[in-house]
């Protein structure tokens, strides 16, 4: 059921914590072994998601080895479509579209990756709650709720019911300003294995007549061939530049800088590309379920803010975006 | 008319599309199979308005998995020109039960819905029923529709590169809420909206 090295390691990172008394360390115990959990279970699973006025179902296995975590994530509706990684590369089969779509050069991490969130400084920006008795239960299982409710509108709320045996998320919502869900998702059964069988984890579909495009990190960096270096002049509270890379898109192949900002839970991406005399560049708003986008050209470089908070956040961010010469 | 074309036009009406009642009646008179498809489509409304009694719902459950039980599933749509389908694909019994539980999910999500209800609809359409939709050669979400004003398709398109690529990151920098790639594989694809906030 769960990779057994990775397991000691968190168990005694979420011992220390278990034992405190106050409310900010009683959360980050909780939101620490919700990282646990996600990041060393294994299982097979079944769960619907809806974002405005849509709901999907789907099938996830989840595979954590000594040697990383593979997934396999299925539509359980017409479209078959499929995403299927591992360690290495991310492979999304699209039957309706006959298209795969195959990320590689992904970001070498350690694994498990490190719990991410620091209650302390994230209090600056959300408060937190945690409800460790609550009568809900999520497929079967018996459940925790944690309600982290922003302080300000540059982020969402959120409401996570966490497995109280396991540690796994099995419910959460994403929650706006007005207190209204932008997307939920639920499992509605789940299964937690000692090994997942291979079968589980191989696509249903070959997709070999489909149309294929791969795309991988080898980009040069649109800032440096420039001679420049990008910077954001203002953002909303709490952000932080977190990771920075050049990649390839995997369709169009243009490079581009990706720029990746958190506040610690939220996070948004920055793509800066070469600016295009076609229709294809977003300018302005743009929305779907809790991701948001803004577009906007600078100086023959077009950026885009997308993530996975309001729309006030996304078009401050990329309304920041400066470069400036780079001493390289 | 064809049943398949009944049925879309009955989705359609569904979806919002005006018909005037007495079409709609002749529609459904003399056809049991579009008076239950109705009646699912009614009830599925229902359970997304958070409207059904839970006794209801779990006696549905119930049902649709016996009858799921009773059929021979096809738990993936094949679409066409499909040549190769892996015979490890999923299996009945959990096309069943995820199925089921899903109607329940709808209505225990209580999602605020006031308009299309195209996919998750209705049990069979989820696992028996061929997708019917257009086979276009692009990519990810290339038939990306907009609702609020037009946004193009290139637009969408690149859109849906930037969440793949975003999905990588936004769950090492924190914390997504929801499972990676999930709005990848929703089986309604994206569908980005102007947003002039």
């Amino acid at each position: 059921m769960i990779n057994r090295s990775a397991l000691v390691v968190y168990l005694l990172i979420f011992a220390s914590g278990v034992d405190a008394d106050h409310a900010s360390e009683q959360v980050q115990a909780w939101l620490e072994r919700m990282h646990v959990g996600n990041n060393t279970l294994s299982f097979d699973g079944t769960f619907v998601y809806s974002r405005d006025n849509s709901i999907s179902a789907m099938r996830i296995v989840r595979s954590v080895t000594d040697s990383g975590v593979r997934e396999r994530l299925v539509s359980l509706g017409g479209n078959g479509r499929e995403v299927i990684r591992d360690k290495d590369s991310v492979v999304c089969i699209l039957p309706d579209r006959e298209t795969v779509v195959v990320e590689k050069g992904r970001p070498k991490s350690e694994f498990p990756p490190k719990f991410p969130m620091k209650i302390g400084k994230l209090e600056a920006y959300y408060e937190f709650y945690v409800d460790e008795d609550v009568k809900e239960r999520v497929a079967g299982q018996p459940t925790a709720l944690i309600t982290i409710t922003p302080k300000d509108s540059f982020r969402y709320g959120y409401r996570l019911w966490v497995d109280r045996k396991t540690g796994l998320l099995l419910k959460s919502r994403l929650l706006d300003g007005g207190q209204s869900p932008v997307e939920q998702f639920m499992f509605t059964q789940i299964e937690y294995l000692d090994k997942v069988p291979e079968e589980l984890l191989q696509p249903a579909v070959d997709g070999k007549e489909f149309a294929w495009y791969e795309a991988d990190g080898g980009a040069a960096s649109l800032a440096k061939a420039a001679g420049k270096a990008w910077e954001f002049s203002g953002m909303p509270p709490g952000f932080d530049l977190d990771v920075q890379r050049a990649h390839n898109l995997a369709r169009s192949k243009n490079p581009a800088d990706h720029l990746v900002l958190s506040d610690g839970l939220a996070s948004v991406s920055v793509f800066i590309e070469n600016h295009d005399e076609d229709d294809t560049n977003l300018i302005g708003g743009s929305r779907m379920g809790a991701i948001n986008a803004y577009g906007r050209e600078m100086n023959g470089y077009h950026v885009t803010a997308v993530g996975e908070v309001p729309q006030a956040a996304v078009k401050l961010i990329s309304e920041s975006v400066r470069y400036k010469n780079s001493t390289q | 008319m064809m049943n398949k074309d009944k049925r879309e036009l009955l989705s359609a009406v569904f979806d919002g599309e005006d018909l005037p009642d007495d079409e709609l009646f002749s529609l459904l008179k003399n056809d049991s199979e579009l008076q239950s498809r109705w009646q699912r489509y009614q009830i599925t409304r229902s359970a997304m308005r958070g409207e059904m009694p839970e006794t209801l719902v779990a006696d549905m459950c119930t049902r649709v998995s016996a009858a799921i039980a009773k059929e021979d599933v096809v738990v993936f749509a094949p679409p066409k020109r499909r040549r190769s389908v892996n015979a490890r694909a999923l299996g009945k019994q959990a096309a069943g039960m995820a199925i089921a539980a899903t109607i329940a999910t709808v209505a225990v999500l209580n999602v605020q819905t006031t308009g299309r209800v195209d996919n998750v609809v209705e049990p069979q359409q989820i696992a028996l029923v061929p997708a019917a939709t257009p086979v276009v050669a692009s990519v990810v979400a290339q038939d990306l529709r907009t609702v609020n004003s037009p946004m193009s398709t290139g637009v969408q398109t690149r859109l849906n590169g930037y969440i793949v690529n975003h999905n990588e990151f936004s769950s090492r920098a924190g914390m997504q809420g929801i499972p990676a790639y999930t709005r990848i594989v929703a089986t309604t694809p994206g569908e980005f909206v102007a947003n002039d906030q």
